[in-house]
């Protein structure tokens, strides 16, 4: 378990204490591709000790990923062709807008993400401080990485220690702005997401949590060096043909 | 001999011809043959009377008028080539929502479908 910290001007919501109201509660959306060893345990998790609704989207995956997810208490939602983590979250985020949810939190379902983590995350966006908050935990990647995130950084200007994390909370009013068509074509739930939450005039908060090391092998996002070079000029196209002056 | 203007104009009567014949068999969008026809009709007017190319060509101060064709063609498959990517992008932000709705709209369907085998 990687104990994480982040820098002290953005550890604004540190406390680990559940704030949920019965009239308050998010469905969780865990976009999953090929995740059989660990959605069973994770969907299981979240039911038992968080209490929240879940649902799995099953992003075109060749194992038993749907079904035992189905089995764990999460509602399903599979799709025909591959669409990528931020495709699916995006499916996750058209369903709870059908169903009426207006607050959301995503996670990986790699397992990195401690479940308990979650009523921290929500906090600030249940009591109405924040549109998005996102869950942070920046020693968790390579000093490349991080030397990638600050440039990014540099370039757009978005004061976010963890870019990359999957685990966030949005309210409605950043549902909406990610519901949009605008928001279809990004290929990943990074940077360019944060961007179209910035442009919207969403605020962004980040809050510190624990992570593990993922619990089975490589990246799916990024398997190999080409994948990560396309993800590089990819983003750095995007930071600088969407960034605005702050 | 065939005169390279019989030639020219054949060329262009035959894309013109082809485009038409896609348009009626409802195999090519009629949007597109607005692009197409009005290409073909330029290379049968060139392939016909080149002089209105020298002419051209001359009043823009291009030294050597037969490559001012050729300087267009470029420059129109450019812009064709970029307008077709911009379709893609359409056609793929459209065919992603679709994927989305579809995949709700099954797992809808089979939950309503569980919970009737709940009752049964």
């Amino acid at each position: 378990m990687l104990r994480c910290k982040l820098p002290l001007q953005y550890n604004l919501h540190a406390s680990s204490q559940a704030l949920t109201s019965q009239s308050v509660v998010p469905l969780v959306i865990l976009p999953a591709h090929n995740e059989d060893q660990t959605i069973g345990l994770l969907v299981d998790e979240i039911v038992t000790r968080v209490g929240w609704p879940v649902v799995v989207v099953d992003d075109a995956s060749s194992d038993q990923t749907a079904a035992i997810a189905a089995r764990a208490g999460a509602h399903v939602i599979s799709l025909a062709v591959r669409l990528g983590a931020w495709g699916s979250v995006q499916t996750g985020i058209h369903y709870a807008g059908s169903r009426g949810f207006d607050y959301v939190v995503t996670m990986d379902a790699d397992g990195q993400h401690d479940v308990m983590s979650l009523a921290s995350v929500f906090q600030p966006v249940a009591t109405g401080s924040t549109d998005v908050a996102i869950g942070a935990c920046p020693q968790r990647v390579s000093g490349l990485k991080r030397f990638t995130w600050h440039l990014f950084r540099s370039i757009t200007g978005l004061k976010i220690e963890d870019l990359t994390s999957g685990l966030r909370a949005y309210n409605r009013k950043s549902l909406d702005v990610l519901e949009s068509p605008e928001a279809t074509l990004l290929e990943y739930q990074d940077i360019g997401v944060l961007l179209l939450l910035r442009f919207a005039g969403c605020s962004i908060t980040e809050v510190a949590v624990d992570m593990q090391p993922r619990r089975n092998g490589r990246s799916r996002v990024f398997p190999t060096f080409a994948s990560v070079l396309y993800y590089v000029m990819y983003t750095l196209l995007i930071c600088v043909g969407k960034r605005k002056a702050q | 001999m065939i005169s390279y203007q019989w030639a020219s104009a054949g060329i262009g009567i035959i894309i013109a011809g082809t485009i038409l014949l896609l348009v009626m068999r409802d195999r090519l969008h009629s949007r597109y043959a607005l692009w197409w026809l009005p290409v073909a009709v330029i290379i049968c007017v060139l392939g016909i009377s080149p002089d209105i190319n020298n002419a051209i060509g001359s009043t823009l101060g291009i030294s050597y008028p037969p490559v001012l064709p050729l300087i267009v063609a470029s420059v129109l498959m450019i812009v064709k080539i970029l307008l077709m990517d911009l379709n893609a992008s359409r056609m793929e932000r459209v065919l992603q929502r679709l994927v989305q709705r579809i995949a709700i709209l099954e797992s809808d369907s089979d939950e309503r479908r569980d919970r009737r085998r709940v009752v049964d």
